[in-house]
């Protein structure tokens, strides 16, 4: 037994600091004697105590840190929490991971008010029976003591369950219908006699057949499985969350608890539009000629020379060139050659639009694009940020380094501004654009990614465009021709998107059929052609 | 809106249990007294539609009605055990009516919620079946020799008792 | 505190009550008289009507769930103007509105126009009220307001249709407005 014991202890002892080659028993004595080690790897002391004896628990010590797992005393056969895993992820010899670990993202505990009044009853009848001296009235008040016992006598159970979810096809065509099946296990070792379980459907997605929800009661080990059915639309879907409502056997006491639950993506998208970036062939145009007065400071590499124009800062003509030729020529620097990029999405209410029932948000699609132009920019070497156009805005200076963007990159995935759902408010557009274009540097550029829904979307464009800041408007088409309605919309769009390009405007009309970077391509071969 | 919106009221078959248990309790006391089991049955009426339309007022009053049925059964003669039996029934057909309720306001009336309603129901009714039954015994078995005072004064206690841990 | 009390209270008649079981000659001596007899039925019968009263007002918050099997649908652009089109055509008698829907279809062909032809706006204005803009004429006529110059039989056959003229002509109207629109790209 010391034998498959000793590589386990061994690897811990690492961890500690300690040398390898000591004695099992020596390093058993110093991991439990390391305070907060021990006590980090091991909850109740029974992994020590397992090593000691030398039963050959095949445990990791990496399982005993319950990082948010729910119920860790069940987790002892070998679940590891999702949190858990990515921190020892060197560590294991045999990944002994069962699907559907879920983690506690919100617990409320509450009384429910069920068994509110029952005192009445024994009240009532001990009451009575005392004026009319009558036994059975007496009795009957037993049976209510009895009710009223049973009403406080058990708490909410504290579920620990385990959720596994299949998908029919994770690659369905628009339209298509896709059933989902979830399966909850009870994976505690206590009994949940009342249990109500509402799955987290994606809110874009629309569940057409059955109910998301089902209720049961689960021995340990038992579980249950419901299906339903969902219409696919256009667009990445992730289902990963579980709405539990987890009664005592009296129904007195309830817990509502909201799970994280492993992912299951539904992803609807041209193959092309997989990719993280994008093509971007001169999207931007790099700014020559133009030379910062401040003085360069390191990490500004030399970049090539031009001709000295009136006007130019001392501090950059190159001098050794004038010793030498005579002629005077100014130094341009890398850093002037990068483009300051600020990407502005559009999320007004009016952008909250969807290309037919089972078309793509144009929201999502504008999202989309602003993650990939992002990418796409930053990798070129420009400085980009981030802004939306809506009534809770959002500013995200230009930067280039790794903080900025892992930043952006999580804003763009959880800021709530950034949501399926449209604002209830208004944006005061004068107003945002003051402040804006204050916000704006001298040089920058702004992709305007907009499906150019009604007239405040263009004079957006266009006013920034004239203060020198050259726009390039990236538009999801949202409309559709199958209804004169919606025809006209789309000539009305069409005409719009026209009046820009007449003014100077780079504009990129994005197709549903076509990924980014074929629109992108498209656009380009008619700004170059 | 797109999707199907569940209609948030209990299934049809939530009913069952509520009506078993006031059938049983009315009938329980129809020997007894022919008001009582009329006071009974009205009551259950008023809690099963308060059932079919999720509503806990009607529930709570149904119940409350039913129950008067039976205590108006036992002060006018009716014996210990449709007593005793009619109130566990009662109890069990309010709380059978108000799970359905709290069951269809959070899940809609779509889903089989049988398994999870015949747990509550079975515990209510075996908790009530199970007191009733100590009571009867011990009301035959011992204290007939116990002045009544005695009996009352232990219920009382017991009351106290619960009252004071009660949530 | 009152629980405190209450349980204490409770546990000395137990023990009072089992003691009693045992020794039945205790509770003899209690007041049994009927005054106190009433006024503990009383009280009795009070505790019941406030646990009554409570649970009547207690408002039934227990957990909540949410709409997750539904999503809004989001508009797609002009879904306004078909149903305004919709109701028109249903109750036919509706100058102003027919007016609106007719301003919105030659706002758009305007610009179209001024797009398309490059000209200014007044003669955008002109061909739409001559019909010279295009060559369908029930599209033609959605602006002229007069008869549409096709052949007798087909006019006929306009006016027996299932579909009002209004929206025949305003369905063909915004056609060719949109054929115009989406032109060789310029």
């Amino acid at each position: 037994m010391t034998e498959d014991d000793a590589p386990t202890v061994r690897r811990s002892a690492g961890e500690f600091g300690g040398a390898p080659a000591r004695s099992s028993d020596d390093v058993v004595e110093a991991t439990s004697a390391d305070g907060d080690d021990a006590s980090r790897d091991d909850p109740g002391g029974s992994d020590s105590g397992d090593r000691k004896d030398g039963s050959g628990s095949d445990q990791d010590p990496a399982d005993e840190t319950g990082n948010g797992a729910t119920g860790d005393s069940a987790e002892e056969a070998g679940d590891h929490a999702a949190g858990d895993s990515a921190e020892e992820a060197g560590d294991h010899a045999t990944g002994d991971r069962p699907a559907g670990a879920t983690t506690v993202e919100a617990s409320r505990l509450s009384s429910t008010d069920h068994w509110l009044g029952i005192a009445a009853v024994t009240f009532l009848t001990a009451g009575l029976g005392v004026l009319t001296q009558s036994r059975p009235l007496f009795l009957a008040a037993v049976v209510g003591v009895g009710y009223l016992a049973y009403a406080n006598a058990t708490e909410a159970p504290e579920p620990s369950l385990a959720v596994t979810r299949a998908v029919t096809d994770p690659n369905p065509e628009p339209g298509d219908r896709v059933g989902v099946r979830v399966t909850v296990t009870n994976a505690g070792d206590g009994v949940l006699p009342d249990l109500r379980i509402v799955d987290h459907v994606p809110d874009a997605l629309a569940a057409v057949d059955g109910p998301a929800r089902t209720a049961t009661a689960l021995r340990p080990g038992a579980s249950v499985t419901f299906a339903y059915t969902v219409l696919a639309r256009r667009g990445e879907f992730t289902f990963d969350g579980l709405d539990v409502v987890a009664r005592n056997v009296s129904g007195s006491r309830e817990r509502a608890l909201e799970l994280r639950t492993e992912p299951t993506t539904i992803t609807c998208l041209p193959p092309l539009d997989a990719t993280e970036t994008v093509p971007l062939h001169g999207l931007t145009s790099p700014y020559t000629g133009r030379v910062s007065t401040d003085s360069a400071g390191e990490g500004v590499e030399f970049a090539s020379l031009r001709e000295y124009q009136h006007g130019d800062a001392l501090s950059r003509i190159d001098w050794n060139r004038y010793a030498r030729d005579g002629d005077l020529a100014t130094m341009e620097f890398r850093e002037e050659r990068m483009a300051t990029v600020v990407v502005l999405v559009e999320l007004r209410k009016a952008a909250y639009l969807q290309a037919g029932p089972d078309g793509p948000h144009a929201v999502d699609r504008s999202i989309e694009a602003t993650r990939r132009l992002f990418n796409s920019l930053i990798d070129t070497g420009d400085r980009v940020g981030v802004a939306t156009l809506a009534p809770d805005d959002v500013w995200q200076a230009p930067g280039a380094g790794p903080t900025h963007q892992a930043e952006v990159r999580n804003l763009l995935a959880t800021h709530p501004t950034l949501s399926p759902t449209p604002p209830s408010d208004r944006v005061y557009v004068p107003g945002y654009l003051r402040t804006f274009l204050h916000r704006l540097a001298d040089d920058a550029q702004v992709v305007f990614v907009s499906p150019v829904p009604d007239r405040t979307s263009e004079y957006v464009a266009r006013a920034i465009h004239v203060r020198d800041h050259p726009v390039t408007v990236i538009s999801p088409d949202s409309t559709r021709t199958d209804t004169p309605g919606r025809t006209l919309a789309a000539a009305e769009r069409s005409n719009r998107l026209a009046s820009l390009r007449e003014s100077g405007l780079r504009v990129v009309d994005w197709d549903p059929e076509e990924s980014l970077a074929e629109a992108l391509a498209r656009g380009r071969r008619r700004w170059s052609g | 809106m797109t999707g199907v919106e569940i209609v948030r009221r209990p299934a049809r078959r939530s009913l069952l249990v509520p009506a078993v248990a006031g059938t049983a309790a009315t009938t329980l006391v129809a020997a007894g007294s022919s008001a009582g089991a009329l006071l009974c049955a009205l009551g259950t009426v008023v809690l099963l539609a308060g059932v079919a339309s999720a509503r806990h007022g009607l529930v709570d009053g149904g119940g409350l009605v039913a129950f008067l049925g039976i205590v108006f059964a036992a002060t006018n003669g009716a014996t210990a055990g449709p007593v005793v039996f009619g109130t566990t029934a009662t109890v069990v057909a309010w709380d059978a009516g108000g799970n359905a309720i709290s069951i269809g306001r959070q899940l809609g009336n779509r889903v089989d919620s049988t398994r999870v309603e015949v747990v509550h129901a079975v515990a209510g009714a075996a908790v009530g079946l199970v007191t009733a039954l100590v009571g009867l015994m011990l009301f035959r078995v011992g204290p007939t020799r116990q002045p009544v005072t005695t009996l009352f004064v232990l219920l009382l206690a017991a009351v106290l008792l619960v009252a004071a841990l009660n949530r | 505190m009152t629980r405190r009390l209450t349980a204490a209270a409770g546990v000395v008649l137990a023990l009072v009550g089992l003691v009693a079981l045992a020794v039945p000659s205790v509770t003899t001596t209690l007041p049994t008289d009927e005054t106190v007899v009433s006024i503990l039925g009383g009280v009795l019968l009070l505790g019941a009507a406030r646990e009554i009263q409570r649970r009547r007002d207690a408002s039934f918050e227990y957990a909540e769930t949410s709409d997750t099997e539904v999503t809004v649908e989001l508009p797609t652009p002009g879904d306004d103007f078909d149903r305004r089109l919709e109701t028109i055509t249903v109750t036919r008698y509706n100058q102003l509105q027919r007016q609106s829907i007719r301003d919105d279809v030659r706002e758009v062909a305007v610009a179209t126009l001024q797009r398309r032809e490059r000209c200014t706006e007044d003669e955008a204005q002109v061909m739409l009220d001559e019909g010279t803009w295009t060559d369908d004429p029930f599209a033609a006529s959605f602006f002229t307001r007069r008869p549409p110059k096709t052949s007798a039989r087909n006019r006929i056959r306009e006016l027996f249709s299932s579909t009002p003229p209004f929206q025949r002509r305003a369905v063909s109207a915004v056609r060719e407005v949109h054929r115009l629109a989406e032109g060789e790209d310029d």
